[in-house]
C-alpha cells in the first residue's frame, strides 16, 4: 500500500486517526453541548433558588415591615382609597363638603373614568381608576374656596390630586355691594374653578370595593 | 559523541551486528543487552529468519552496526569555512575521498579542534600557528553497499520497526573503550593513565576486534580472524591474539605512538584464555583483563544469565543500543527508503495518539464537569423544592393572618407615587399671601400637570415630571408711577424667592406694570381729565412662581 510500511501499520494509522477524529467529533458535537446545557440548567436553577431565597427573606422582613405598613393601609382603606368611583356617592360626598363650607355655588363635573395600567395593581388583582373632576365655583370669600379645596384633598374618598386652580376677584367690594350682601342677596365676589384627578383602586374581578384586610 | 541514555528513557531496541559471515541480532531494553540469534549469509531463508527475529524481539526500532572487515577511514582537515557552506564542502571532500562507496559519513574529531586551539592561543604557540593549517579535523568513513547489506534491508522491509541508524562498530564503541579502559586503569594503576588504549575482544565467527583509541578518539581498528578458542588448549588462541596485537602495535608507531605516551591494553573475555595471553605480551603497557560480565557491570549494562563469557559483541551492542542516536550515521538510499515513510508514520501515529489522548482527555474532563454539574443540579433542584415549600408556607402563614401582601404593598406603593406627584396649592398660596403685604392680588392660576405618576412598571414609587407653576395677577392704582410699581413688583419677587427657594420654587416677573426699557411701548396722558381717569384705572402685572425642584 505504502512503500516501507506494512498494511498493518497503515490500517493502524487510519484507525487511530479515525478514532481521534471520531472522539473529537463526539466531544465537540455531543459532550460539550450536553455539558453546557446541564451547566446552563444548573445556573438557571441556582438563580431561581437564589431568587426564591431572596423572596422568602424579603417576605420575612416584610412580615415585620407589614405590621407597620398595615396601619398605613388601614388609613388608606378608611379614606376610601378602595373605591369603585360610584358617581352618585361621589356627588353626595361633594355635596356634603360644599354645604359644610357654605360656598355660594359649586358646579361639579366628572369626566368618564379610565383604568390606569399598573403592574403592582395587577399583582394584587386590582385596577386603578382615574377620573378627571372639574368644579366651577362662586363664593363670597376666597377662604371658602380654599376650605373646599382642603376638604376635597383630605376628606373626599380616594386620592384627590389638584391639577389646576384658577381664582379671581369678580367684583370690588364697595358700598353698593355691602348693601346687597346686607340685604341677604348672594353676591359672588370670587369666581373660579379647579380641576382634580380622582384616583381609587378597586378589584379587577368585581365592581365592589376591595378590602386589603380580610 | 552521543552518550548512553538513562534506562527509563531507553526504547526497546534491536541491534543488528553485520559481520563478514552473517548477522547477529541483539535486543537492548532498559540497559539489558541480550544476544538473540546469529543468522549466516549462506542461509537460504536469511531474510525471513532475520525479519522474524526482529519482529519477535518486540523492538520498536532497529540499529544496524557494521562489524565487517571492509571499513574505510580517513582523517582529513577541512578548512575553516562558514557554517552554511560546511556541509557542502565536507560532502564534496567525502565524495573525493571515497568516490567508489555509496555509504559515507563524516564527523569532526576533537583532535582537530584541540590542534586549532593550540595554534591560535598564546604567544608560545606562534611557531605552531605558522605551520598548522587552520581547519577542523574530520574522520571520514565509508563502507561498500554490498549484497549482504541489501539482504538486511530486504529483511527489514518485512518488519514495522523504524531504523534508528547505520553505524560502524569501532566508531560507535570508541566512547565505551575510552570509558572502560580509563575506569579500570584508574582503579588498577591510579591517576595518570596512558594516552593510548587498546580494547581486544573476541566476536562470534572468529573475528578478533581491536580498537585503538588515542586521547578518547578512534585511532585505529582491526578485525582479524583468529582460531576458535578451545578450553582444552587456550594457549593457541592466546598466541594468535598475541601475534595480532604485535601487528597492531607495529602499526601504532605510524600513528605517532611512542612508549612515553603510555599504553593501556584491555582484553575482554574468558579468563581461561585471557590469562594465558598476559605472558605473551612484551610491549610496555598496562595490561588489564575483564570478564564480559564485569565489563558490562562497569558500563552499567545488564546481561542475561545465558550470556557467553568470552564473546563480547553483546557489550558493543548494549553500549550502542543505549545511545539516542548514532555518532557517525552512514547515509544510504536503502535506509532512507524505509526510514522516511516510517518516520512519517511515527509522526502521524504520534499526532494521532496525541489527538486521541487529547480528545479522550477532553471527553473525560467534560464528562467530569457534566457529572459535577448534574450532581449540583440535583442538589439545586432539591434546594429549589425546599425553598418553594418554605415560600408556600410563608404565603399560607400570611394569608392565615388575613394579610393580602400584594394588595397592601401595591396599594401603598401606588398611593406613595400619587402623593409624590401631588402639590398642595394651599401651601403655596399661604407662603405667597404672607409676602404680598399691601399688593393687591386680583387673580391666580395654579397648574400641576404632567405625566401619570402610576403609569409605570416599576414597583418602587416613581417621581413623575410635572409642570408646576402658579401665575399671580396683581394690580396697582392708576395713580402710581410705573417705575415705583415695578420696584414694588421686584421687591415682591425678591421676597418670594427668599421665602420659597428652599421649597424648590423660583419667582419671576412675567409682565411688569410697564416695560420702561427700550423694548417697551410707552404711552402717557396728562392733564386734569387724565388725572381724574388715572385714579380709577389700574396697572396690571404678572408674576410666575415656578417649581424647579422635582416633585416629591
Amino acid at each position: 500500500m505504502v512503500k516501507g510500511l506494512s498494511n498493518k501499520v497503515v490500517y493502524f494509522i487510519l484507525a487511530l486517526l479515525a478514532f481521534a477524529g471520531g472522539a473529537g467529533y463526539v466531544v465537540y458535537d455531543y459532550v460539550i453541548p450536553e455539558r453546557e446545557q446541564v451547566e446552563q440548567q444548573l445556573a438557571t436553577t441556582k438563580s431561581a433558588v437564589q431568587a426564591k431565597y431572596d423572596e422568602v427573606a424579603r417576605m420575612k422582613e416584610e412580615f415585620v415591615l407589614l405590621q407597620s405598613q398595615l396601619r398605613t393601609f388601614k388609613d388608606l382603606e378608611a379614606r376610601g382609597f378602595f373605591n369603585d368611583q360610584d358617581r352618585a356617592t361621589a356627588i353626595e360626598n361633594f355635596s356634603k363638603l360644599s354645604t359644610r363650607v357654605g360656598i355660594l355655588k359649586a358646579k361639579l363635573k366628572f369626566d368618564a373614568g379610565a383604568v390606569v395600567p399598573n403592574d403592582m395593581a395587577d399583582q394584587a388583582s386590582q385596577i386603578v381608576v382615574k377620573s378627571r373632576g372639574t368644579v366651577d365655583i362662586e363664593s363670597l370669600d376666597d377662604v371658602d374656596v380654599y376650605s373646599l379645596v382642603k376638604f376635597m384633598q383630605e376628606r373626599f374618598p380616594g386620592s384627590v390630586d389638584i391639577t389646576k386652580v384658577s381664582l379671581e376677584r369678580a367684583e370690588a367690594l364697595n358700598a353698593a355691594m355691602l348693601r346687597q350682601i346686607g340685604s341677604g342677596k348672594p353676591v359672588p365676589l370670587i369666581r373660579g374653578d379647579f380641576q382634580f384627578d380622582w384616583r381609587t383602586m378597586t378589584s379587577s374581578n368585581s365592581s365592589a370595593p376591595a378590602a386589603g384586610g380580610k | 559523541m552521543s552518550a548512553p541514555l538513562p534506562s527509563f528513557l531507553l526504547p526497546n531496541r534491536c541491534v543488528l551486528l553485520i559481520m563478514d559471515d552473517g548477522v547477529s541480532v541483539y535486543r537492548v531494553a532498559s540497559k539489558q543487552s541480550q544476544f538473540l540469534v546469529s543468522i549466516m549469509w549462506r542461509d537460504p531463508a536469511f531474510e525471513e529468519k532475520l525479519a522474524d527475529a526482529v519482529n519477535r524481539s518486540g523492538a520498536s526500532s532497529v540499529m544496524i552496526l557494521n562489524d565487517a572487515v571492509e571499513q574505510h577511514y580517513r582523517k582529513e582537515k577541512v578548512p575553516v569555512i562558514t557554517m552554511f557552506d560546511r556541509a557542502n564542502i565536507v560532502q564534496r571532500r567525502l565524495n573525493v575521498a571515497f568516490p567508489n562507496f555509496s555509504m559515507r559519513a563524516a564527523m569532526v574529531l576533537k583532535e582537530g579542534t584541540k590542534a586549532l586551539k593550540a595554534a591560535g592561543g598564546g604567544a608560545s604557540a606562534k611557531g605552531a600557528k605558522e605551520t598548522t593549517n587552520k581547519g577542523d579535523l574530520y574522520l571520514f568513513a565509508a563502507v561498500p553497499s554490498t549484497e549482504s547489506f541489501g539482504r538486511v534491508m530486504l529483511a527489514l522491509q518485512n518488519t514495522d520497526v523504524q531504523i534508528s541508524g547505520y553505524g560502524l562498530l569501532p566508531v560507535e564503541s570508541t566512547g565505551m573503550v575510552d570509558m572502560l579502559v580509563k575506569k579500570i586503569a584508574q582503579k588498577s594503576f591510579g591517576v595518570g593513565t596512558a594516552r593510548w588504549s587498546i580494547l581486544i575482544s573476541q566476536h562470534r565467527g572468529g573475528g578478533l576486534r581491536q580498537i585503538v583509541v588515542r586521547d578518547g578518539e578512534l585511532a585505529l581498528t582491526r578485525v582479524t580472524p583468529v582460531v576458535e578458542p578451545s578450553p582444552e588448549n587456550p594457549g593457541v588462541w592466546a598466541a594468535d591474539v598475541s601475534q595480532e596485537l604485535q601487528a597492531t602495535l607495529s602499526y601504532l608507531a605510524r600513528f605517532g605512538y611512542t612508549p612515553e605516551d603510555g599504553l593501556d591494553i584491555l582484553v575482554v573475555g574468558d579468563p581461561t584464555y585471557t590469562e594465558a595471553l598476559e605472558s605473551m605480551i612484551y610491549a610496555p603497557c598496562n595490561y588489564m583483563v575483564l570478564k564480559v560480565a564485569e565489563a558490562a557491570k562497569h558500563l552499567g549494562l545488564k546481561l542475561t544469565s545465558d550470556a557467553d563469557e568470552h564473546f563480547s559483541e553483546v557489550l558493543h551492542a548494549g553500549w550502542v543500543g543505549s545511545k539516542l542516536v548514532i555518532d557517525l550515521p552512514l547515509a544510504s538510499r536503502d535506509i532512507q527508503t524505509l526510514q522516511q515513510p516510517r518516520l512519517v508514520a511515527q509522526v502521524v501515529m504520534l499526532v494521532g495518539a496525541v489527538a486521541a489522548c487529547g480528545a479522550l482527555g477532553m471527553a473525560a474532563d467534560e464528562a467530569l464537569k457534566m457529572y459535577r454539574a448534574s450532581v449540583n443540579l440535583e442538589v439545586a433542584m432539591i434546594q429549589k423544592q425546599k425553598i418553594e415549600n418554605i415560600y408556600q408556607e410563608e404565603l399560607i402563614r400570611k394569608q392565615k393572618m388575613g394579610i393580602d401582601v400584594p394588595l397592601v404593598k401595591g396599594s401603598l406603593a401606588i398611593s406613595d407615587s400619587i402623593n409624590l406627584a401631588k402639590v398642595d396649592p394651599l401651601y403655596l398660596l399661604d407662603m405667597i399671601s404672607r409676602e404680598l403685604e399691601t399688593i393687591r392680588l386680583d387673580k391666580f392660576e395654579f397648574v400641576n400637570e404632567g405625566l401619570e405618576p402610576i403609569k409605570s412598571k416599576s414597583t418602587d414609587p416613581v417621581v413623575a415630571d410635572r409642570n408646576t407653576h402658579i401665575t399671580l395677577y396683581v394690580s396697582f392704582a392708576g395713580s402710581i408711577k410705573p417705575k415705583e410699581g415695578n420696584e414694588e413688583i421686584d421687591k415682591l419677587v425678591g421676597r418670594l424667592n427668599e421665602k420659597m427657594k428652599d421649597s424648590g420654587y423660583v419667582a419671576a416677573v412675567s409682565k411688569p406694570l410697564q416695560d420702561l426699557s427700550f423694548r417697551g411701548v410707552a404711552e402717557s396722558e396728562f392733564g386734569y381729565t387724565a388725572t381724574q381717569r388715572k385714579s380709577d384705572d389700574r396697572y396690571h402685572a404678572e408674576i410666575v412662581v415656578k417649581r424647579v425642584a422635582k416633585n416629591g
